[in-house]
């Protein structure tokens, strides 16, 4: 059972791996599929927003149509897969990790008992008074909601007067968020020095690391747009290491010990910090810079890992890659891609793909929360990579229309 | 690979990693008195590679050929080791399966006659049967290979593709003769197949002449290939799960748990006994029992209209019918339907199931919508 939000990036590739592994589906999707009463084996409608529930229904559904193993696609199932998974008895994270790893806050709490190195925080109300709480935060500081994903709503803010305006806007942002959002939010330390990402996955608490990416382009805000990843990464083999310990520590804390995992670290002076650590794989379409052993892609893996956690999964293949999240450079309507062949021709590219439709109203970070497409390319080493995604982004124009 | 890969840059170093601690780990890419060590590490990662269908052991063999490109290209006496390594890898590289007791005094004169002639780029194993090798690695370079006539039997492929087995000492003498003047490989009235896999579920196999003329056929399961007997070889094959015959390629999809490189060989053996035997692809039985296009053109129709369009209406969205190509069907999305980040779902769950449980004989359902240019989808992605 695939658990497929409606909005999300990877429908095609988790489809597309389970064909490949010949493996039968079943959807469960937030929303119903109009197509639902033609194939009700394949297609369900759960309520991820209530665990419990989907998994009282799941148990039902499968008296009829068996489950062998539940695949979490992005954040907002990943507690409501744990919750089917204890339902009907398959291995997987519990509930209470999957939540941990949803709830920034708690992952913070868990990340400070357990010592893993992590930016020092306070858990803050917007219906606090925001100016004399100004005062007591100390800069340069993060403000973060506690449940939104993509960089959505997080906002460095050096001084007081700062604080109040970002707080200000993530208001404004969480005001506009489907169900009820909490009024929380998290006032993090910013810490200094340059952000990796690490994908990999869990069995019985063990870590495998599947992937570390580097990240060329500083992530010093004010906004946190994500742009740049790049594998296999040009740290030293020392620091990576410490980088899949931290991260496999910082997992045990949350209590996860199942499944992909995706980890967000910066490298201080100290050595690494995790910023998080979310249980599921990486997000958009950047799974498709992943390869591994004869081909197989990410997706692949999870399927295999969730059918059998014995599974022997293959290394990644070593040629370099990497992809660009194409950011969204301003408010208003999309109306004209140029450049897109120009873009494709450039040496080293291997796929662009444009997400946003024409006619699509963008909205930017830190309100927005999607991207104009992604840039994949090969090359023999990561400075190659870097520089034809950067020379294909240069050729490529978006007439964004303010209206 | 423990001991001496570099998993972070690829290539090889001179040192292994339980050496004692040096200033650096050097990596040898030049030739000295002694060819390079990297060069040296990846020709035998290749034969290795090419003989038990490794794709690490070649993917690893590629690397050292990466690394070393600008040697090769600057100094040809610095890269010259390297330079056989690349020579290798683009072939033409036979590989000689041959099927005898090396005991006995035939296959012993024959090993002996093909040692002492210059093809250095040639592959080679040999047993007495396939039950002989111990290696399981080894194992898939023998599968699908016996002795014949109780003598000496010698097998040449290339890229999936074998010759007719070669029985006997004598016979054996002239292929070597042929493949050391560079004519045996495939000669110009034999039938050639290069395989290009699309990916790594699917891998299409072309063949340089048609084996079923302007037309196509899709068999979807092993049961539907019945009377066929060119589909009826294939899935005989451990782990194909579909085919699909078009004009002079086919199409074919396997499961996970096998690789090409094990079954790449006895597929184009397949093709090649197919061909030989002068039988149809695709049987009559098999043909005529196939729905005609405009049948199936009517029986799609009728489900979009009745069961799909009304349904993903509710989306604001349509699926119209294309064409039909013998039983390939294809239909194109619109409305909110086109560029939706759920259209794989209605296609696989709701589109094909549907058709298919209506409309028999139907081979593949291909979407030929223009997703990037949907301006209306009823779900749009967002979030990481």
């Amino acid at each position: 059972m695939l658990l497929l939000p409606t909005t999300t990036y990877r429908t095609e590739a988790f489809l597309a791996a389970a064909s490949r592994l010949d493996v039968d589906v079943t959807v469960a999707s937030e929303r119903p599929s109009t197509l639902q009463h033609l194939n009700p084996a394949a297609l369900v409608t759960l309520d991820f927003s209530d665990p419990q529930a989907a998994a009282d229904q799941v148990v039902q559904f499968s008296e009829e149509f068996p489950i062998d193993a539940v695949v979490p696609v992005d954040s907002q199932v990943v507690v409501a897969a744990a919750a089917i998974c204890a339902a009907l008895g398959l291995r997987h994270n519990s509930v209470q990790s999957a939540t941990a790893a949803q709830d920034k806050h708690l992952m913070r709490q868990l990340f400070a008992q357990a010592d893993v190195a992590s930016p020092g925080f306070t858990l803050c109300s917007l219906d606090e008074d925001r100016t004399a709480r100004a005062e007591r935060v100390e800069y340069p500081c993060v403000v973060k909601p506690l449940a939104l994903a993509a960089s959505q709503g997080v906002i460095r803010a050096d001084d007081p007067a700062e604080f109040v305006a970002a707080v200000d806007r993530l208001e404004a942002i969480l005001e506009y968020q489907d169900g009820k959002p909490p009024r929380e939010f998290l006032v993090e330390q910013f810490v200094e020095g340059p952000e990796v990402a690490l994908e990999g996955i869990l069995t019985a608490g063990k870590l495998r690391v599947l992937a570390l990416f580097d990240k060329p382009d500083q992530l010093d805000g004010p906004f946190f747009e994500e742009t740049i990843y790049l594998a296999p990464s040009q740290l030293a083999s020392d620091l990576q290491e410490r980088i899949a310990g931290t991260a496999e520590q910082a997992a045990t804390a949350l209590g996860l010990s199942d499944g992909p995992i995706h980890a967000e670290l910066r490298l201080s002076g100290d050595g690494p910090v995790v910023i998080e650590v979310n249980a599921r794989s990486i997000g958009g379409l950047c799974s498709r810079l992943l390869r591994f052993g004869s081909g197989l892609s990410l997706e692949e893996l999870i399927i295999m890992h969730a059918i059998d956690q014995e599974v022997e999964l293959p290394d990644r293949q070593s040629q370099a890659a990497g992809v660009m999240m194409l950011p969204i450079p301003a408010k208003g309507r999309l109306e004209e891609v140029r450049g897109l062949d120009d873009a494709k021709e450039v040496v080293g590219i291997e796929e662009l793909t444009i997400t946003a439709h024409l006619g699509q109203q963008l909205v930017p970070l830190p309100e927005g929360s999607q991207y104009l497409g992604f840039l994949f390319a090969r090359a023999d080493s990561p400075e190659q990579v870097e520089q034809a995604l950067r020379e294909a982004q240069r050729r490529l124009e978006f007439r964004i229309t303010a209206r | 690979m423990e001991q001496f890969h570099d998993e972070q840059e690829g290539g090889f170093f001179y040192t292994a990693n339980d050496h004692e601690p040096l200033i650096a780990r050097n990596k040898e890419i030049f030739d000295n008195a002694t060819p390079s060590s990297s060069a040296m590490a990846a020709m035998a990662l290749l034969r290795l590679g090419k003989l038990c269908g490794n794709t690490t052991f070649l993917e690893a063999a590629e690397e050292v050929i990466r690394e070393g490109t600008g040697v090769m290209e600057r100094s040809a006496i610095g890269g010259a080791q390297l330079l056989v390594v690349l020579d290798m890898k683009l072939g033409p590289t036979p590989e000689i399966v041959i099927l005898g007791d090396t005991k006995d005094e035939e296959t012993a004169a024959l090993l002996h006659d093909l040692r002492h002639r210059f093809l250095p780029n040639r592959i080679l194993a040999c047993a007495a049967s396939a039950d002989d090798i111990e290696s399981v690695n080894l194992k898939g370079a023998f599968v699908g290979k016996e002795q014949l006539n109780e003598s000496v039997t010698v097998y040449v492929c290339e890229n999936f593709s074998c010759q007719q087995p070669v029985i006997g000492q004598q016979a054996a003498r002239e292929t070597w003769e042929q493949l050391v003047k560079g004519t045996s490989s495939m000669s110009q009235d034999e039938i050639s197949i290069t395989a290009e896999p699309i990916t790594d579920a699917s891998c299409r196999f072309t063949i340089s002449e048609p084996i079923y003329p302007n037309q196509s056929f899709a068999f979807m399961a092993k049961e539907t290939a019945t009377g066929s007997p060119l589909a009826e070889r294939l899935f005989e094959i451990e782990g194909i799960s579909r085919v699909v015959v078009s004009h002079d390629e086919l199409t074919i999809n396997k499961t996970a748990d096998v690789e090409w490189q094990e079954i790449g060989k006895t597929v184009g053996a397949a093709i090649r006994d197919h061909i030989a035997s002068g039988e149809p692809a695709v049987s009559d039985s098999a043909r005529e029992e196939l729905p005609s296009a405009e049948t199936i053109r009517e029986g799609v129709q009728h489900v979009l209209d009745t069961e799909i369009n009304p349904s993903v209406a509710g989306h604001g969205g349509v699926v119209n019918l294309i064409n039909v190509q013998d039983n390939t069907v294809f239909i194109q999305m619109g409305g909110g339907c086109q560029g939706c980040g759920q259209a794989d779902v209605t296609l696989k769950f709701g589109i094909e199931n549907s058709i298919r449980a209506a409309v028999p004989g139907v081979g593949e359902i291909l979407d030929v919508t223009d997703h990037a240019a949907g301006r209306n989808p009823y779900y749009t992605p967002s979030k990481k």
